[in-house]
């Protein structure tokens, strides 16, 4: 090896003279632990297993150790003449025996057994390599009774007496973790599980179904032909994809729940509560999304390709159903691909109108928060699932979308064509029905916020009490809300357009296809899942973070990553490499020919990839759910408690929404209005 | 935006050092609704008015769970709500507080973990319009009648995440047994929180619920088609206790807090404002409810682990 | 005289893709050099390469004894001139020339005069606070090479600057960039698909194809005595008839024969033959038939069918009927064996 060769593999290994290597090795690093770790996490949290535990009472009532059977888990029990003996992966570890009132004996029997009381009520046990705390509970009716604390006394070195209150219960603990792939059969085998499982699935593919319907035929209707308000019809659509993901079911619920307003107006004996609710609100929720990529494909798509199609003599439902759909088919595919994600991972919708019915993001933030504390071995295994589920979703569409070659350069844009009287009335009317049903639930909530709330109720007497009220003790969360979506996404905007300009420019081997994986993850970790990952990896030392305001930021930085990324490739797309080489030419170093020539012109471009995270920020819920803690409360959090739980107040929840609305649709409706395309390609991957 | 950031960079700036300057702070986790909780933090305010009062409120389950999650380290400075058996089988998360005025209370912790707040009876909570009213069952027994799963059923707190559904169950598996058990857990419809259940009843998305009754107090009064129901064959009834957290951060604050909640002024107020029973000798019951002496009634008698693993397994 | 760009053995790969394999150039200073080739052929890939905005798998580039490699492209000081101008839309033309000038941190008075000059250079006048937008391709280009030229680089880099304007346009620029490389006495690097424009501006041409250099020399070199069938093909039009050389005479695979003048080794090879140096005559010569006629202005293009040689192209200035028998003679042809 000559020395030239060893300067050069020095220059590979440590790029100084690359900057832009020097920053996509540091995205790299910060996104694998921001993104990778978390789910690494989650990985080995769903492979561990508590060592074990197991309750039993001493009953003085006839002198009997009672073991619940239905709290035994990881531990054998047989019992040998009055003697219970614990066996632990084939091998007996200690036996359990009377050895007079409110007192037990324990006894090793694969070496020493040593006893120490911790403090009144609990003692640890060892023996054999495991630790057992034993807590005792002793039960008692509603005015008390005394109890004992609990003795220890070793009698030998494998063998220890312990005097405890009459009658306890011990609940007995082995944290040591074993290394396990139980949990995923545990969770399939949960009755409730599966149902979640089949109830996310049916919800999904329906909703998404219902969207496709209603999103596909509004935008060819509206691509093909010269309606009235057509511009205005998709700025509003645009702004119903923005909606807070709870507000739909909330202002359901309210209208057509069993005593809803319409359903006692109508005197129906209904409830949307259900799964049926599920896919109407979860349809309605993501029907935008199928509609505006539908919306660019059909106006994208080569007008001469229909045309030749109808010379050829083809009928007009022939011509759509052979040339028109199938052209638009990637833009359209894509649209229902991300209806389909974010129908599956939607966690409000379920949360507030499915009731006793589980979906999988309920189930497992459910089982999450009942875990917490514990190994959350099963919410793990659930997570994963769930990215799983998302991850052949992904597949599905990648793979249908690679198995055809479709026209995506436009020649000559389709002009709409003039419709005639029949064919523009009926347009309208269903256009007309589809934003209303879009709006429902923000006109329920706004006119609600001006009403009385009593214990949950809304009553027919307008108020100003909602706001005032929230602008008397509930602007913390606004500030934070606002706070939380502005930095997230300046340091989306930040990284988004580094990792981007290395993507598409730089294209690094190895780190370039790394950079670009990791990146999209977040694309197919549900919130919820992202929100337990974070928690997993964050909350041991080194770095601590929950509960902080920074955790919900990361959380949103990542989610809002992919979309970033996107739009700041879209916009990089867009602008000619030689730009920056010209400047380069001239003599501007790597990172001033970038600032100088590149950035300038991305700047406009990013405005709407800036919006949207900002939005999507603003409405987080999924992960915000799991990682909120007081006092940092964002404002979906306030919303989310005051509607689902006893005795809130629902009027600030209905004044709040009100209130992100308006912080939501002031600055989307001026940019929608220039760059509501790029917007809706921005989403696309 | 710039601008924005800026805003929002010193927007967050001030609230951490908000944060850290401040001293009067005093952090609570509670399972208590905003206006069961809302009357004694009017009443604090007045009496301690330099403390920075914040509140997490989550079914009792989760808000023990975040305990569990943060020990060592905790957010929360006083746990307010749940039920007796729920802080003995979690003793660890919580730090004695000995206090001047045991004597005054009906029941206290011989440990001095707990600290009673509230007697609360559970009742059922009937729908009326979904139960027409001639037909409101009398016992827990009669409402699990098939007659009133066709109208709607009865919602019932998953106990593993919610005190009330922890009492119901372990209270109705000491008085009739774990068979009985098995009826409930095959014929109620188990909802996350209590809040949850509550409002299923209250929206008539169910026809009935177990629920405190305060609530339904305050929800007759309020004029909700709601009747609560004291079951004659018993009630389940539970000692609302508080507790402050092992490594308080503001631990004088909740020495201060913890004292305060224990005077009769507050207790009264609880009554007065939320019609809860006090734990104390010397406040009366409030106006409306009925006497506890009236009631047959009956209470938790495992330990929430025995109880929790029981019932899943009858779910299945 | 010396060597302004050296180039040795310049290879570069593109995955399994050999985009350059083996190039080795001496480009004189003051000489505008310009490397022809059909798209793909590698030619803007070496003149990346000069310019630093690619580097190579292997081989190396010397600017005027000095190995540039690992120097990176902003500090080679090389003009560059891009196809599609890459001119700064949000600047105007003023601070789009000034670029340079402020880089190196002229001060006002300076960047203003040299400004002036280089737009007085590329005939431009009253343009400074305009858009790139607002202009034709023709003058963005103009401003694009004032900019690159502003701060007097020893060394002019041209990719294709000429190819998104229309024929006229790109007639006058040509001719002009070739009057300020001279009077500015420039090494200039051309590159171009248009074998027309090579030959009208270069002093020399290099002409390649799939990465590999074809041919090097002037434009008479290039078009009269090209070494290789792909260079007699690519430059101007060409019958090239195949056949084998035996004894001193040319057998067409298709019958013909011809006597080669300047004999050569017995052996395949194939017979250039410009249109141009085919004679058409009434009276004798190979017979064959008009098969087509084309005008094309200043002369006539015909199709001719022969036995002996197959298809030929022709050109002359007389007039044949389509379809008419005609002798066909050559006068001038160039044996290729490769």
């Amino acid at each position: 090896m000559s020395l030239d060769d060893r300067t050069t593999l020095l220059q590979r290994v440590l790029p100084l003279h690359d900057p832009w290597k020097i920053f996509a090795i540091a995205a790299l690093l910060l996104i694998s632990i921001l993104i990778v770790v978390p789910q690494l996490w989650i990985i080995l949290a769903s492979l561990r297993e508590d060592g074990g535990r197991f309750t039993f009472r001493h009953q003085e009532a006839g002198g009997r150790i009672e073991l619940t059977q239905e709290t035994v888990a990881g531990y054998t029990f047989t019992e040998r003449d009055g003697t219970l003996v614990a066996t632990l992966s084939g091998i007996d570890l200690f036996a359990l025996s009377r050895a007079g009132p409110a007192t037990l004996m324990f006894e090793g029997l694969s070496g020493p057994l040593t006893g120490v009381a911790l403090d009144a009520n609990r003692l640890r046990l060892e023996t054999g390599g495991r630790r057992i705390t034993m807590n005792q509970t002793v039960p008692m009716g509603l005015f008390g009774t005394t109890r004992l604390p609990i003795a220890v006394e070793q009698i030998s070195p494998t063998r220890f007496r312990v005097r405890h209150g009459s009658n306890a219960f011990m609940e007995a603990i082995d944290p040591d973790p074993r290394w396990t792939l139980r949990n995923f059969g545990a969770f399939l085998s949960e009755p409730s599980a599966r149902t979640a499982l089949i109830n996310s699935l049916v919800v999904t593919l329906s909703a998404t179904a219902l969207a496709g319907i209603i999103g596909v035929s509004l935008a060819w209707m509206i691509a093909k032909f010269d309606i009235y308000g057509r511009e205005g019809l998709v700025v509003l659509v645009t702004m119903a994809a923005v909606s807070p993901p709870f507000l739909g079911a909330y202002a359901w619920r309210m209208l057509l729940g069993s005593s809803g307003i319409l359903t006692q107006a109508l005197g129906l004996d209904w409830t949307i509560i259900g799964l049926h609710g599920v896919i109407w609100v979860t349809a309605w929720h993501v029907f935008p999304l199928v509609f505006l990529l539908s919306y660019d494909a059909f106006t994208g798509a080569d007008a001469a390709l229909g045309e030749a199609a109808e010379s050829l003599g083809a009928s007009p439902l022939r011509r759509v159903l052979s040339v028109d759909l199938p052209l638009a088919m990637p833009g359209v595919l894509t649209g229902l691909y991300m209806a389909l994600i974010s129908a599956f991972a939607d966690f409000g919708t379920p949360k507030i109108i499915s009731l006793d019915l589980k979906l999988m993001p309920t189930l497992v933030y459910d089982e999450f928060l009942s875990e917490a504390g514990a190994n959350p071995s099963m919410a793990s295994a659930g997570a994963l699932l769930m990215v799983a589920v998302s991850t052949a979703f992904l597949g599905a569409y990648r793979a249908y979308l690679s198995f055809g070659t479709y026209a995506t350069v436009s020649a000559r844009r389709l002009s709409p064509r003039k419709p005639s009287r029949g064919v523009h009335a009926l347009i309208l009317a269903f256009a007309a029905f589809i934003l209303l049903m879009a709006f429902v639930p923000h006109g329920t909530v706004l006119i609600t916020s001006f009403m009385e709330w009593r214990s949950g109720v809304v009553f027919p007497v307008l108020t100003l009490a909602n706001y005032r009220t929230m602008f008397a003790n509930e602007l913390m969360p606004v500030l934070i809300s606002l706070s939380l979506a502005t930095v997230s996404t300046a340091a989306n905007i930040l990284l988004g357009i580094g990792i981007a300009y290395v993507l598409v420019r730089k294209r690094y081997p190895v780190i370039g296809p790394l950079l670009n994986g990791i990146v999209m993850m977040p694309y197919v970790i549900p919130g919820t899942v992202i929100g337990i990952g974070l928690i997993l990896a964050l909350n041991t030392p080194p770095l601590v973070l929950t509960g902080t305001w920074a955790i919900l930021c990361l959380s949103f930085f990542i989610r809002n990553l992919p979309y970033t990324v996107k739009a700041s490739e879209a916009v990089l797309f867009q602008i000619h490499p030689a730009l920056e080489e010209a400047a380069v030419s001239l003599g501007a170093t790597p990172l001033r020919s970038f600032t100088h020539a590149t950035l300038p012109l991305m700047a406009s471009g990013l405005v709407s990839g800036a919006t949207l995270a900002f939005l999507h920020g603003m409405t987080e819920l999924s992960s915000t759910i799991v990682l909120y803690r007081p006092p940092w409360k964002p404002m979906t959090a306030v919303i989310f408690e005051n509607t689902i739980t006893l005795g809130a107040d629902f009027g600030i929840a209905a004044a709040m929404t009100v209130l992100l609305m308006v912080i939501l649709y002031g600055p989307l409706w001026l940019i929608t209005r220039k760059t509501r395309g790029q917007m809706a390609r921005a989403g696309a991957v | 935006m710039f601008r924005t950031f800026a805003t929002a960079a010193v927007v967050s700036l001030g609230l951490c050092v908000g944060a850290a300057a401040q001293t009067g702070n005093i952090v609570f986790y509670t399972s208590h609704a905003a206006d069961t909780t809302g009357p004694v933090l009017e009443l604090m305010k007045q009496r301690l008015p330099n403390l920075n009062v914040t509140l997490v409120r989550a079914g009792t389950g989760e808000v023990l769970q975040r305990l569990k999650a943060e020990a060592g380290n905790p957010a929360a400075d006083i746990m307010w709500g749940g039920s007796i058996q729920l802080f003995e089988g979690n003793a660890d998360l919580f730090q004695p507080f000995v206090s001047t005025d045991k004597d005054s209370f009906l029941v206290s912790d011989p440990a001095n973990i707990w600290h009673a707040s509230n007697i609360i009876a559970i009742v059922i909570g009937v729908n009326t319009k979904k139960v027409p009213l001639g037909e409101t069952p009398a016992t827990t027994a009669q409402a699990l009648d098939a007659k009133y799963t066709a109208m709607g059923g009865i919602a019932l707190p998953d106990p593993a995440k919610s005190s009330t559904g922890y009492s119901v169950i372990s209270a109705l598996a000491g008085a009739h047994g774990w068979p009985f058990v098995e009826k409930v857990a095959k014929t109620a419809r188990v909802l996350p929180s209590s809040g949850g259940a509550a409002n299923a009843a209250r929206d008539g998305e169910t026809a009935m619920c177990w629920v405190n009754e305060d609530v339904t107090a305050k929800w007759e009064k309020d004029g909700i088609a709601i009747k609560s129901v004291y079951p004659a064959d018993g009630v389940p009834t539970v000692v609302d206790p508080q507790a402050i957290v092992k490594g308080a951060k503001n631990l004088e604050n909740a020495r201060i807090v913890m004292a305060f909640l224990n005077t009769k002024e507050v207790h009264e107020t609880m009554r007065d404002k939320v019609n809860r029973r006090s734990a104390r000798k010397d406040v009366a019951p409030p106006a409306g409810l009925p006497d506890l002496g009236s009631l047959k009634l009956i209470f938790a008698a495992e330990p929430a682990s025995v109880v929790n693993a029981r019932f899943e397994n009858l779910r299945k | 005289m010396g060597t302004a760009i050296a180039i040795r053995n310049a290879t570069k790969d593109f995955g399994r893709k050999k985009a350059l394999d083996d190039v080795s150039l001496d480009i004189r200073p003051g000489e505008f050099f310009t490397l022809l080739g059909p798209s793909g052929c590698g030619k803007t890939t070496l003149l990346r390469a000069i310019a630093g905005f690619n580097d190579l798998t292997h081989g190396e580039i010397i600017f005027d004894g000095r190995n540039v490699a690992g120097l990176e492209a902003w500090k080679r000081g090389i003009g560059f001139v891009f196809q599609n101008y890459a001119l700064w839309p949000n600047k105007t033309v003023f601070e789009n020339i000034a670029y340079g000038l402020r880089i190196r941190k002229q001060d006002e008075a300076t960047v203003r005069t040299k400004v002036a000059d280089a737009l007085a250079m590329v005939r431009l006048v009253d343009v400074e606070q305009r858009y790139p937008g607002e202009m034709s391709g023709g003058m963005q280009q103009r401003i694009a090479i004032a900019r690159a030229l502003v701060v007097d680089p020893p060394i002019l880099l041209l990719d294709e600057p000429l190819s998104n304007l229309d024929a006229k346009l790109r007639v006058s620029l040509r001719r002009d960039i070739r009057e300020i490389q001279k009077r500015l006495g420039l090494t200039a690097v051309y590159v171009t698909h248009d074998q027309e424009e090579a030959l009208e501006v270069s002093d020399r041409i290099a002409v390649m194809s799939q990465g590999k250099l074809e041919q090097v020399g002037t434009p008479e070199d290039i078009y009269e005595r090209p070494e290789r069938i792909f260079v007699a093909d690519f430059i101007g039009a060409a019958n090239l008839i195949k056949g084998v050389v035996n004894n001193g005479s040319f057998i067409a695979d298709s019958g013909g024969t011809l006597p080669l003048p300047g004999g050569g080794d017995n052996g395949p090879g194939t017979l250039l033959i410009r249109p141009e140096h085919v004679v058409l005559s009434v009276t004798g010569g190979i017979p064959g038939i008009i098969a087509n006629h084309f005008y094309v202005g200043v002369n006539r293009r015909y199709r001719v069918e022969t036995q002996a040689f197959g298809d030929l192209t022709v050109d002359t200035a007389t007039r044949h009927e389509e379809g008419s028998d005609i002798g066909v003679a050559f006068s001038q042809s160039r044996l290729l064996r490769a």
